[in-house]
């Protein structure tokens, strides 16, 4: 109801407006025939009324006199004053005027034969006026005719009349001119606005413009919505870049970290296990206690030696340096033998190993990371037994995808973004949408309910920046 | 006499190894080296039979100057000592055309041993590796055979197919196969376990010559 709102007004409005119109056209109608019929009546009311007047008919001085004073009287009527307005002719059989009212003959010839018993008509003359005109026998073979101008009589009614029912169609039609315009360019281009605006990916869209058109009102809604996505979509890009620094730099400090305990620590105590498995070649008595010391400290420096090779590896995997395929064989590798009964098959396209050799070393290991979290997934919550991972480049990019055997799930109700996914409890996922971000690229995921799960990750070969 | 080249960038390691070399029987040191440069000058002056070479080390390490050697066609055979344990690195060495790969605080009758296995032509692996493989088991079929040697290559399942005329699904239902029979869990270890039973030999799959570099 309240979605509507806005359209509910307007076709209220233009409904209102449609009756309005059809009433108005039909009251003028209406009125027209009124006005017509009490013309009529009104014409032939004076015709009948003098063809009725007691001796009229008589030739005497008496009989012309009443007649006379009859016609006297009846231009007082406003409406027989002058010929235009009107008029009363005693016409003889022969067409000879007898008597009538003053200016009277002019309207002669309006009786065009018309036969006594006619209803009345309406007549114009030859100077634009409009009679009504009827004519009645008298006694003595005469007649009297009586015509009453429309134009005279009926003009300043009419004339309201008339620019009421113009007033009440031009109303009408602005109003729906109106409501046209307001339709095409603020209700119309309003459910636009508001529908982009709701698919607005904040942060992700440099520039949203979402209204191009005439409305002043609107165009500032939009520029200024523009503005917030533009900032928006800098800050997000501050933070993006400013994470990657971070990972960047902890990544590093991993790094270097490994490499100085592997060059220090462990070369150190591999060093020691030399020497003390030359000592103990060399020991006189091989099962005295010297001997039996020995044995103590190569025991103790092996797992030293070990311990620090896992936190080596833990740290920052050595095995970053083999380049991409190598390093992503060695993840699937440790994965199968992590998850017992899982089969997870690399296939890179040929040539992809000399195409990424200058990868580096820290973007190996991001997509390492990918990789275990979609292995992870694959078999924690799909249960999956198969896992096919494939490489290959397209154009400029990196194409990786994991493709899973196991129960999938819904990815459409998951949602785009990695800050909802987090939000939503799913770590893992949202590591993967993180990471494959902070490389420049881009992460999907595809998957139904029974139907297996695939992630593809596609990152620029090139690094950027 | 096997003359050996040792060539390890850390001191002390570099010393212990080397006494210890210098005193065992049937083995004699024939240099040192502490770079790969100097390992590569070293291989090419002395012409020894083994180059023992450190994996990692500065200007140029063990799987660079390894692949030198194989493509240069010295007669000198490689064996890789290192303080990583990634079954990659056993890979990237077996292509790089080396003989064996051997973790430096491994006991010295194990170093021996590889020593000896790697002069003769054979293959040495370390078994701290995590590869628990059984040396017995029920024989590859030749189709197996033919999917496991192109997987050794390092050629993807596609390819594979391809080359075979079966399907991707049909690779890897043999790969699934092939892993049963030989204890694996994925294809590096099913390499490293058909070498380790003489299935295949390194020859079969040492990409020397093609696109190691």
């Amino acid at each position: 109801m309240r979605r509507r709102l806005l359209q509910m007004l307007m076709a209220a409005v233009t409904l209102f407006t449609v009756a309005n119109l059809l009433v108005s056209l039909h009251a003028l109608r209406a009125q027209e025939g009124a006005m017509d019929a009490m013309m009529r009546s009104y014409v032939l009311d004076l015709a009948e009324n003098f063809s009725s007047f007691p001796g009229p008919q008589e030739q005497s001085h008496r009989g012309r006199m009443a007649r006379m004073m009859r016609f006297r009287m009846l231009s007082v009527d406003p409406a027989l004053q002058s010929p235009e307005a009107g008029g009363l002719l005693l016409v003889a059989g022969d067409g000879r005027v007898l008597t009538g009212t003053p200016g009277a003959e002019e309207l002669l010839p309006l009786w065009e034969g018309a036969t006594p018993d006619d209803e009345p008509r309406r007549v114009d003359d030859d100077r634009g006026n409009s009679f009504y005109v009827a004519v009645r026998a008298v006694e003595g073979g005469n007649f009297i005719l009586a015509a009453v101008s429309r134009t005279r009589l009926l003009a300043p009614l009419a004339g309201v009349w008339r620019s009421w029912a113009w007033s009440a169609t031009a109303t009408s039609a602005a109003v729906l001119i109106g409501m046209f315009l307001l339709w095409r360019l603020l209700a119309f281009p309003l459910r636009g606005f508001v529908e982009r605006l709701d698919g607005v990916r904040w942060g992700r869209e440099r520039e949203v413009r979402l209204y191009d058109g005439p409305l002043a009102e609107l165009s500032a809604l939009s520029g200024v919505i523009g503005r917030l996505a533009a900032e928006s979509f800098e800050k997000e890009e501050l933070k993006a870049r400013y994470v990657t620094d971070l990972v960047e730099a902890q990544e590093n400090t991993r790094r270097q970290l490994a490499r100085e305990l592997h060059d220090g620590a462990l070369q150190s105590s591999v060093a020691a296990i030399k020497r003390i498995q030359l000592a103990r070649r060399d020991a006189p008595d091989a099962s005295g206690p010297a001997a039996s010391h020995l044995a103590t400290a190569e025991e103790a420096a092996q797992s030293a030696a070990a311990e620090i090779r896992d936190y080596c590896e833990a740290l920052s995997p050595s095995w970053a340096r083999l380049g991409l395929i190598g390093a992503l064989e060695e993840t699937a590798g440790r994965l199968s033998r992590a998850y017992e009964g899982v089969q997870i098959d690399v296939d890179a396209a040929p040539g992809l190993e000399r195409e990424t050799a200058d990868f580096g070393e820290d973007r190996v290991t991001a997509l390492a990371r990918i990789l275990q979290e979609a292995v992870s997934n694959s078999v924690r919550h799909g249960g999956a037994g198969f896992i096919q991972v494939e490489l290959r480049r397209e154009g400029d990019l990196l194409w990786l995808s994991v493709q899973d055997d196991g129960s999938g799930f819904d990815a459409d109700g998951l949602g785009g973004g990695y800050e909802e996914l987090r939000a939503g409890g799913r770590r893992g996922l949202s590591n993967m949408f993180e990471r494959s971000r902070l490389l420049g690229g881009e992460m999907r995921l595809a998957s139904r309910k029974g139907d297996g799960c695939r992630v593809e990750v596609t990152v620029p070969l090139a690094r950027r920046r | 006499m096997i003359r050996i080249l040792l060539a390890d960038d850390h001191p002390s390691t570099r010393s212990g190894i080397a006494a210890w070399l210098r005193d065992e029987e049937g083995l004699e040191l024939a240099g040192v080296a502490e770079d790969g440069e100097s390992a590569w000058r070293g291989v090419q002056e002395l012409r020894p039979d083994l180059a023992l070479l450190d994996i990692e080390m500065p200007n140029g390490g063990g799987l660079e100057i390894a692949s030198r050697i194989a493509r240069s066609g010295l007669p000198t055979r490689v064996l890789m000592l290192t303080a990583y344990s990634a079954q990659q690195y056993v890979m990237a060495a077996i292509r790089a055309g080396a003989r064996g790969f051997v973790l430096k605080s491994a006991p010295f009758d194990l170093l021996r041993r590889a020593i000896f296995e790697a002069s003769q032509g054979g293959f040495f692996l370390d078994p701290s590796l995590s590869l628990d493989a059984p040396d017995e088991g029920p024989e590859l079929t030749e189709r197996e055979l033919e999917v496991l040697l192109l997987t050794a290559r390092g050629l993807p399942s596609s390819e594979a197919a391809r080359l075979l005329f079966i399907t991707r699904r049909t690779v890897a239902a043999h790969l699934t196969s092939i892993y049963g029979k030989l204890g694996a869990r994925n294809k590096t270890e099913a390499v490293l376990a058909a070498l380790k039973r003489g299935i295949i030999m390194l020859d079969q799959i040492g990409d020397v010559g093609g696109d190691s570099d």
